[in-house]
């Protein structure tokens, strides 16, 4: 009883003193209508949203997301910083020994701005059957893409980041998801070893594709990154729970989850990479 | 019309059909804002943010949730972004910070209560306040609190009453 005297004190109180003023209706929707309706064209309103999800992002997501499906030894040997990364066409016997972890890549068109399946499917196809034809190797370079005619003639990673925008995207979204099903439901207290050791082993799995991510374009970008790092943290700290398995680590790690917010930014950045229903 | 066929002119570039999204929503994503802020200037800005998001990408909502839960979980992320944002300049400049505070609540009835509500709200961690202040201040109902921070519905739960929990600990010497 005493107890819900003092949440309803604590209810009037927050609500007297957090009384909303009147939203002042037109004033926000002439700054809605310019930005939404004047300042952006329909099919580039994206842009207009906050400066924390820059431009490039979401190429750059799609790009890592691309990266994650099957070139994960190529970019173990990529040099940090801002590469980018472009595929080359070779003879098929000098990549022959990298045949077993060559990437899976599709050879785009350096025109070709449209985004067709179709496109994509052939060339997929074509990397399939690549044994007849020249394959795809990953060569990295610090040259922008279209900054000269050499680079321009070649297919590039980033016209198929442009190609998969919201596909890619998703993959990105999905490792957010998993990353915060595990943490959600990381047990308080210390369980058994079974279950941790489960929890573990996905916990490793996901800090893997962290460490892809870090290394990628898309964790370049400052809030991604600060993020990732957060995550890459935390994510070690639980597949660490297969070695090591006490409940102090437990509280440690829930502590780390909390003074950080890293579910709450989770949250957000799923939000960002794909705001759909 | 409803919501749908809104959605369908706004896409088309219909300035109309897009008051009418915003009217009947954006009081109440600016009440939320105002709540979780304190500040009516931040709170405009997220409400306008919001709503320019929302619009920016209305072609990838596929109606699969209400509009509102979708126009809300924009909402609570943009404000919050928005508040740590804040409270990263605020580290910076602490003093002053405390000074306001206790300004701003000159109007209030018992200036010491609400500092000392205030105080200890603002310390919970940001996931118990945001669902406190959406269940109890602004009423939201735990699935609509689920729906909006993508948690299931336990969740919500369990954070508002933890919240609580912690305030009355923080707050204990109010009872008497």
């Amino acid at each position: 009883m005493e107890e819900e005297h003092l949440d309803e004190l604590i209810r009037r109180t927050l609500a007297e003193s957090r009384r909303s003023p009147e939203p002042p209706l037109d004033e926000m929707w002439a700054h809605i209508e310019r930005k939404a309706f004047d300042e952006t064209p329909r099919r580039r309103m994206v842009v207009a949203m906050p400066a924390r999800w820059s431009r490039w992002t979401t190429p750059a997501i799609a790009a890592a997301a691309a990266l994650l499906i099957g070139v994960g030894l190529g970019w173990s040997v990529a040099p940090r910083g801002s590469v980018v990364t472009r595929i080359v066409t070779v003879p098929a016997q000098s990549v022959a020994t990298a045949q077993s972890s060559a990437p899976k890549h599709t050879e785009v068109p350096a025109t070709s701005n449209a985004s067709t399946d179709a496109n994509t499917d052939a060339s997929t196809d074509a990397a399939r059957t690549s044994s007849r034809t020249p394959r795809m190797t990953l060569a990295h370079s610090t040259t922008t893409p279209g900054t000269s005619d050499r680079v321009a003639q070649q297919p590039t990673v980033g016209l198929l980041a442009n190609r998969f925008d919201d596909s890619e995207g998703n993959d990105v979204s999905r490792y957010l998801i998993r990353t915060a099903a595990l943490l959600q439901t990381l047990p308080a207290e210390k369980t058994t070893a079974k279950s941790d050791t489960a929890i573990a082993n996905r916990a490793a799995e996901l800090l893997t594709q962290t460490h892809l991510l870090l290394d990628s374009r898309a964790g370049s970008d400052p809030t991604l990154h600060r993020l990732l790092e957060d995550l890459e943290l935390v994510l070690a700290q639980v597949a660490r729970l297969r070695v090591k398995q006490s409940g102090s680590d437990l509280q440690l790690i829930h502590q780390a989850l909390t003074v950080r917010d890293v579910l709450p930014r989770v949250h957000d950045a799923t939000v960002e990479a794909s705001i759909t229903d | 019309m409803n919501e749908a066929q809104l959605i369908t002119r706004v896409l088309a570039g219909d300035r109309l059909a897009g008051r009418e999204l915003y009217d009947a929503h954006a009081p109440r994503v600016f009440r939320l804002a105002f709540s979780m802020t304190r500040d009516e200037e931040i709170a405009r800005e997220c409400t306008q943010d919001t709503f320019v998001r929302a619009f920016s990408k209305l072609d990838r909502f596929r109606q699969e949730a209400a509009f509102s839960t979708w126009i809300h979980r924009i909402a609570v992320s943009t404000v919050l972004e928005a508040l740590r944002g804040r409270r990263r300049a605020a580290a910076r400049f602490v003093g002053i910070e405390a000074a306001n505070d206790v300004h701003t609540q000159e109007n209030s009835h018992d200036v010491e209560l609400v500092s000392r509500v205030e105080k200890a709200v603002e310390e919970l961690p940001e996931i118990y306040r945001t669902a406190l202040i959406m269940h109890d201040l602004e009423g939201y109902t735990h699935a609509a609190i689920a729906d909006v921070l993508s948690i299931p519905e336990g969740t919500s739960k369990t954070r508002v009453a933890q919240a609580r929990a912690k305030l009355r600990k923080t707050l204990a010497t109010l009872r008497d």
